[in-house]
């Protein structure tokens, strides 16, 4: 598990709360993180810890995890689909492991949504070169190539293209990507969701290491995450 | 009596700028270039509301942001654990630099390469230092615990209540090297008679140490331990590099934390009001009590 | 008198023991660190591995992307920043110190530079760079570090100057010098091992800095510790590449302060504090 304060541990107990059938923010946008649904998500993330996961790893973040899992000292972990051919390259760090890893959808169905983008600023002197770049780049034979090396797909038609399938990293892995992708949500959006993720993640560290009780972190947590998200 | 050969110009002149200042402008001139720009910058900034994600906002607001900084519970947590790693760490590295110089200079043989390979932390990167401990003190994949898991002790160096501690030691490895350093020169300086005279008084050598070497060495200690501890007061690369200010906010620092304001939520106003807020503090405490001190001396 | 003796022994045996442990405690990591640099991804994943087929990809690796480079400009910035230093932190020592210049406040007020977070100091430093532009060079770098090597290291040799007694200038000006001769040629020659260690002390200030050569230096003037910050990557941290640029950073200062540290600790003492 990945439990460090922050990111790490909201992108991971995300996936709990959706599981339980809980929300960060309505479609109207307000923060509906206090909820029956997330106090439950959040006793059984932190019994998992107690439970299934590696002693002493309230710090472990992405790198514990992946080393963890690709030296064979976890059977599994939670974490980016773009991962698992890392986890079966056998020059990778999984040695012998190397094509025993499969990738599967977080169970629940929801999963916590992580995306890059390109962006064009407003003020940008170039904004038409730099259109032509992103067109070009998010073009079906660019963003084909892109796939097969490893890069996150921008368009769904490339998961189904067998020529993909056959350079790339297998049909399973891509069909496992779409399934996930259909039903996936992302932490916050906006400029105040960097504050927001870093406010939950404070208060979510703080519960699974102890230091507050689930119902006092997740109404701390919601309480700010609400004066953020407003201002 | 010396600049006799002088004429009538080049004297008004040296009275307008008398040989003392003229030995301070190189200083003056690099620092007015160098920090006058960035420190009139800072402060006014701290009187602003600048937020880079609500740009075209910017304007004067006096005291505001202090006052949100202020009210922020997370700023005393902050300031709170800054305080508490600096004390720690800097005692650890006192006394373990001042054992370690004592023994350093009784040893006999291989002195020079002890003291070299004891002085190597301090020139490794912090971040790299970090980067090195959250890998070595990780319960899976770290030598640290296996080692201890063999005496069957299982420790969480980062759990809420050790992650403070465990980054105290993290820098008591890296910079005691330093106080060593200093200790050291400080110690082959002293003169022997004051030694001598407890030797033969009876004194033993724990005796002879806290009461003869420690009192005479009291200058070269405070030059240490002040400059390690505004050094440390500045601790950032090791919450970075393993615990981000967790768990919770166990270790949350003070440059943590304005970094994260500065540079994750781009409130610059509010992160600058932070940094002057500990300016202002560390020079009060600082002045008060070194003016005491060297009230004593100057005269 | 066997007591004594034994008892003699006893410390001794107590002392040397204490050092060889300070030394397998700063030795311990450095050993994984070693260790790390040889191993295969696969073997990195497991650290209590110590018998394990060596390869070298990782130094391959490394030296391929140009570590020498960045341990150059490490170098360069920390010489530069240390030469200013002197340059202009002796005689403003020499002269706050002998002349009280600014009295009381310039001996503290120096040290206010000091407790200025870099987070704060590096924005105004970032945009006067990029007017100027010259960001991406190592002369903001440089700038940026004078900003914290200068005011401590010329408060350090304030101390220094404190310990030459004044009856030592005032010879040499009865003997026909003018001041700033008896600065050249009697004080200075007395403050030269500070000015050793001061030296030193500033470049590891400059050399271990890796915020300001982040921000400034970006990725045409990347120093050490940027290019070892490189390796935590947002795919993981590359240990093993990691590992080496470590030990790219730490071995020729280890060769280096086994032959320097002597004259340094000489010097701290010798033109130094004392009560």
């Amino acid at each position: 598990m990945t439990p460090q304060r922050g990111y790490k541990v909201f992108e991971e107990w995300g996936n709990w709360l959706f599981a339980a059938g809980g929300a960060i923010q309505d479609e109207a946008g307000n923060v509906v993180l206090d909820s029956p649904q997330a106090r439950d998500a959040l006793a059984k993330y932190i019994q998992t810890y107690n439970e299934s996961a590696p002693a002493n790893s309230l710090n472990w973040a992405f790198d514990e995890a992946l080393r963890a899992t690709a030296g064979g000292q976890a059977a599994m972990m939670l974490s980016y689909n773009w991962m698992l051919p890392t986890l079966n390259n056998p020059d990778g760090p999984a040695g012998e492991l190397a094509g025993k890893f499969g990738l599967a959808e977080v169970p629940g169905g929801k999963a916590v949504l992580g995306a890059w983008f390109w962006a064009i600023p407003a003020n940008s002197n170039n904004k038409d070169a730099a259109w032509t770049f992103v067109h070009w780049l998010t073009s079906p034979e660019q963003d084909t190539k892109r796939v097969i090396a490893g890069g996150a797909p921008v368009r769904d038609s490339v998961m189904d293209d067998p020529q993909v399938h056959e350079q790339g990293f297998g049909q399973e892995y891509y069909a496992t990507v779409k399934e996930i992708l259909k039903d996936a949500s992302s932490l916050g959006d906006g400029p105040g969701a960097e504050e927001m993720i870093q406010a939950v993640g404070l208060e979510l560290s703080a519960a699974v290491s102890g230091q507050k009780s689930v119902d006092q972190a997740v109404a701390d947590a919601a309480k700010q995450a609400g004066e953020i998200m407003s201002k | 009596m010396d600049d006799r050969r002088v004429d009538t110009a080049q004297r008004s002149f040296s009275r307008l700028f008398p040989y003392e200042w003229r030995m301070m402008t190189p200083l003056l001139a690099v620092m007015v270039i160098i920090l006058a720009y960035p420190i009139a910058y800072s402060a006014l900034l701290s009187f602003r509301n600048v937020d880079l994600t609500k740009p075209g906002r910017d304007a004067f607001v006096g005291f505001d942001q202090y006052v949100t900084v202020l009210k922020q519970p997370l700023y005393w947590t902050a300031l709170t654990n800054t305080f508490i790693f600096v004390a720690v760490a800097v005692t650890l590295e006192l006394v373990l630099g001042l054992a370690l110089a004592v023994s350093l200079k009784k040893q006999k043989r291989f002195r020079n390469l002890t003291r070299a390979i004891l002085l190597t932390p301090m020139f490794v990167t912090p971040i790299a230092v970090g980067l090195m401990f959250r890998f070595l003190l990780n319960n899976q994949l770290g030598l640290v615990p296996v080692i201890l898991q063999k005496l069957g002790i299982s420790i969480d160096f980062f759990s809420a209540d050790l992650a403070l501690l465990s980054l105290a030691l993290i820098d008591v490895w890296q910079w005691t090297p330093f106080m060593m350093l200093m200790l050291l020169a400080g110690l082959e300086n002293l003169p022997e008679e004051p030694h001598e005279a407890a030797h033969v008084d009876g004194a033993n050598a724990w005796q002879t140490l806290i009461r003869v070497t420690v009192p005479m060495m009291k200058p070269i200690i405070l030059v240490a331990v002040l400059i390690r501890a505004l050094d440390a007061l500045k601790v950032f690369e090791y919450v970075y590099a393993i615990t981000r200010g967790g768990p919770g906010a166990a270790t949350e620092t003070l440059q943590f934390f304005i970094y994260k304001i500065g540079f994750g939520y781009y409130r610059l106003s509010e992160a600058a009001a932070v940094s002057w807020t500990v300016v202002i503090l560390v020079m009060a405490v600082l002045v008060l009590s070194l003016w005491r001190t060297t009230r004593g001396r100057s005269a | 008198m066997r007591a004594y003796r034994a008892k003699n022994k006893f410390w001794t045996w107590a002392r040397e023991a204490f050092l060889w442990a300070a030394v397998l405690a700063v030795l311990f990591p450095y050993t994984w660190v070693v260790l790390s640099s040889f191993k295969s991804p696969a073997d990195l994943t497991n650290p209590t591995k110590l018998l394990f087929a060596p390869v070298l990809d990782n130094w391959a690796r490394v030296f391929a992307g140009g570590i020498v480079n960045n341990f150059g400009l490490s170098l360069l910035v920390g010489l530069a920043t240390v030469l200013i230093t002197l340059l202009a932190g002796t005689p403003a020592a020499y002269a706050i110190s002998h002349y009280a210049v600014g009295g009381w406040l310039a001996r503290f007020g120096i040290l206010l530079a000091e407790l200025i977070p870099p987070s704060v100091l590096v924005l105004p430093l970032f945009l006067v760079s990029y007017y100027l532009k010259v960001n991406g060079m190592v002369i903001p770098v440089i700038v940026a570090h004078l900003t914290f090597v200068l005011p401590v290291v010329t408060w350090f040799l304030i101390s220094f100057f404190d310990d030459i007694p004044r009856d030592l200038e005032q010879a040499a000006l009865i003997d026909g010098c003018t001041r700033f001769q008896a600065f050249l040629k009697v004080v200075l020659p007395q403050v030269l091992p500070g000015l050793g260690a001061a030296a030193i002390f500033g470049f590891v200030l400059s050399w271990n800095d890796m915020f300001y050569a982040l921000i400034l230096g970006g990725e045409t003037a990347k120093t050490l510790p940027v290019a070892i910050a490189g390796y935590n990557t947002f795919r993981g941290v590359q240990l093993g590449d990691m590992s080496v640029a470590i030990l790219v950073s730490v071995l020729p200062t280890l060769l280096l302060s086994f032959f320097i540290q002597r004259r340094m600790i000489r010097g701290i003492g010798g033109g130094g504090v004392k009560g």
